[in-house]
């Protein structure tokens, strides 16, 4: 194993990533929780020469120069050698690892890419390796008690980035979006809040969707609003009404979006800037996709994303239709300053196991936000209270119009969901927002308005339903 | 520093290259700001330049509208204002969290661990001179701002602590700096020496005043202190000037600095200068 020119310090851990197996990795982890003092004093040694080269390189944007790289292919020989020789130098290349990781700084070459934008890997040798890493920033929140860190893996031990093996992901592709911004929480003394405003919307939006029969089975495509004027005109009386009070999120259910809601919000975005909200638009349906806009300050798009699970639904007959989609298997994430990782999976994709599990292992996500449109909302509730291990933060909305596509004609008990890493056993992990006006449509607006509050290494959560401008 | 290498070229240079080069002359220049390395930054200005050039003339070459034109130029300008804005925000405050840092031990920790990389909890303890307890406390300080200084690594039932990259950086600029400040003292003595134009003799004559003045120090303390035997210290300091014409001079001079500043009326010290 050797570096080639101009070769990195990301390039070099992830060398040295790739030569674990994954059962290795664990193997190693556990050793390390009970190596003695001779062995670490030895790997200290060693190894600290090899991490002083990439301390020195950092001044060179992490780029080694030649004469550095013939050293370190040195070490990385040696090191292959041992290894082959003897299976517990391991455990020394396993410390190596993660000091090296440890004396990398996050993402520092953001300069001249705009304040969103996708990233590739860190490392050059991704292909080669198999490994991808990225800049990881912890959530603003104390994530000491979380499953993560007791992990044998790498990524319990990095500081600064997380480690994806490409293998792992399979099915699916991650793809990651860079924020560079922060302004969503506000800081308090010993914390900070975050205002979210979630909008079931109305609960008279009428699909338009055809069932389609195929050679494999029978299908649903959906074509968007059959009552699009008047879903038009609520959504946007609705944003009117949430975007003066400056909310830091802001969150619409699925399937009632289109072309038009998006142009009209982003122009209004366009003329405020200095509002700093993030805005999950409905999903826009069509051409056998469901597309997620979210739009950020001055109507910034941050990222596109289209769903990947289709809805199974099924009618009164007892006949299953699946929601006909274009095939995707791209899990996005936006990494963020203050909130971690952000995953936004489109309602069915958050119910898929291998979804979920993906995107919380591999794409480690810490803020998972869900637009749905469901008549159930019990499967939601159950896969957010997961959540509370990693100690991740959750927001679900759903839609009252759901009611349409339900057999029994009934509004979902449960509108809204807040899931909160909990402190003791009393906490309830996740918040259930039920409605709050009987079920009768209110004719100006309908939100919920959230304030997340962390203080003191605690979360509380306060809501409000809110039927008036 | 070689500033050439970082001069953009639109034509010749493959997007990325570019882009890099841009990237590393917005860093360098921030640095050389917080700085105020004022003539690197001349040198540097005139190394570059030629990019603005190769920039306006692939402009020119772009077949868009002149308004189209001036809005993306517009963009990218601004946004490479607040890019340096940023740059320089995190690094000066990086440096101001890290100056921060209320702890009399975190300059020994920065520079043991520099040079050590990586120790133990109790041999990083023991090198500082505070318990294993006490060590956990400090540690804990250094890492209260939003600048980790110290990664700690919980391996077994040990801790070992090494240098985060930003601490690394910081106590190399430190060290860096220090050696700057000595280069230009030394530079600084050397020019007021030969802008005397004096040869040796200058030399030895400075070199002698530095003796003097030691020597009144010693004198000074001792006196201060009330110490009976000042007076033997005084001629001690005398005997290092080598020149026994000075000597005389040297000793009427120190007794009546030491009158005029500590109001001397001591017998002792009129009858020395009467025998003197």
């Amino acid at each position: 194993m050797k570096l080639e020119e101009n070769s990195s310090a990301f390039d070099l851990l992830a060398f040295l990533c790739s030569v674990f197996t994954k059962e290795k990795e664990r193997e190693c982890a556990e050793m390390r929780s009970t190596v003695v003092e001779e062995t670490v004093q030895k790997m200290v040694e060693q190894y600290k020469n090899l991490i002083a080269l990439v301390l020195n390189a950092s001044a060179n944007e992490y780029r080694f120069n030649s004469e550095e790289i013939q050293c370190i292919n040195d070490y990385l020989q040696k090191i292959d050698e041992n290894c082959k020789k003897n299976t517990a130098e391991f455990g020394q290349l396993y410390f190596l690892t993660i000091e090296i990781e440890h004396c990398i700084e996050r993402f520092a070459n953001w300069q001249g890419r705009g304040v969103v934008f996708p990233i590739a890997p860190l490392n050059s040798n991704y292909i080669e390796t198999n490994i991808y890493i990225y800049p990881h920033y912890p959530p603003a929140w104390n994530v000491d008690k979380s499953e993560r860190k007791r992990c044998r893996t790498f990524n319990a031990k990095f500081e600064n980035h997380v480690m994806i093996r490409k293998d792992d992901v399979s099915p699916f592709e991650i793809s990651m979006n860079y924020w560079n911004d922060e302004g969503l929480l506000q800081r308090t003394d010993n914390g900070w809040k975050l205002k979210v405003a979630l909008s079931p919307v109305m609960d008279y939006a009428q699909i338009d969707a055809e069932k389609v029969e195929e050679e494999y089975g029978k299908s649903k495509r959906v074509n968007g609003i059959k009552n699009k004027e008047e879903v038009e005109e609520r959504v946007l009386r609705i944003f009117d009404a949430v975007f003066e009070k400056q909310y830091g999120i802001i969150v619409f259910p699925e399937m009632l979006g289109s072309e038009d809601i998006l142009e009209a919000i982003k122009e209004k975005m366009r003329m405020h800037p200095e509002i700093y909200s993030f805005v999950l638009l409905p999903t826009i349906c069509g051409s056998e996709r469901n597309v997620l806009v979210i739009l950020g300050p001055g109507g910034v798009e941050l990222m596109h994303k289209d769903k990947g699970t289709a809805f199974i639904e099924e009618d009164e007959y007892g006949e299953s239709y699946r929601e006909r989609l274009q095939y995707n298997n791209q899990i996005e994430l936006l990494i963020t300053k203050e909130l971690g990782n952000i995953a936004f999976p489109i309602c069915a994709e958050l119910l898929e196991p291998m979804y979920y599990s993906k995107m919380m292992e591999e794409g480690h996500a810490d803020f998972i936000i869900t637009p749905s449109f469901s008549p159930g909302y019990q499967a939601f509730i159950k896969t957010l209270k997961k959540g509370e291990a990693a100690m991740t933060l959750g927001l679900w909305v759903n839609c009252c119009s759901a009611k349409n596509v339900s057999r029994n004609g009934k509004v979902p008990e449960v509108l809204a969901a807040v899931q909160i890493p909990t402190n003791t056993n009393d906490d309830e992990c996740v918040q259930q927002i039920k409605p709050q006006c009987d079920f009768a449509c209110s004719d100006e607006i309908c939100y919920f308005d959230i304030k997340i509050v962390y203080q003191n290494k605690r979360f509380y959560v306060q809501f409000e339903h809110c039927m008036c401008a | 520093m070689e500033y050439k290498k970082l001069t953009a070229n639109f034509f010749a240079d493959e997007a990325g290259t570019r882009e890099e080069k841009i990237r590393s002359a917005a860093k360098s220049f921030i640095n050389l700001m917080i700085e105020s390395q004022y003539e690197e930054i001349i040198t540097f200005y005139k190394e570059t330049k030629p990019s603005r050039y190769s920039g306006q003339a692939y402009f020119q070459e772009l077949k868009i509208e002149e308004d189209l034109k001036k809005s993306i130029f517009d963009i990218g300008y601004n946004d490479a204002l607040l890019d340096l804005m940023q740059l320089y925000l995190e690094k000066v405050s990086s440096q101001k969290e890290i100056d921060g840092v209320k702890t009399k031990y975190k300059d020994d920790i920065l520079r043991i661990l520099m040079e050590k990389r990586i120790m133990f909890h109790k041999d990083l303890a023991g090198a500082i001179g505070v318990s294993a307890s006490g060590l956990t406390a400090v540690i804990k300080q250094m890492n209260a701002t939003s600048v980790k200084l110290i990664n700690i690594d919980k391996i077994s039932k040990f801790t070992l602590y090494s240098l985060t990259p930003a601490a690394y950086q910081y106590v190399q600029k430190s060290s860096v700096q220090k050696i700057e400040k000595k280069k230009l003292k030394k530079q600084k003595e050397q020019k007021e020496i030969r802008s005397f134009g004096k040869n040796d003799f200058y030399i030895e004559f400075a070199e002698g005043t530095n003796r003097v003045k030691r020597g009144m120090d010693y004198i000074m303390h001792y006196h201060n202190s009330g110490q009976e035997c000042f007076n033997q210290y005084a001629i001690i300091s005398v005997k290092q000037i080598g020149e026994e014409s000075g000597k005389r001079k040297f000793e009427r001079n120190i007794f009546s600095n030491l009158w005029v500043n500590a109001g001397s009326n001591r017998q002792e010290d009129k009858e020395l200068e009467v025998s003197l």
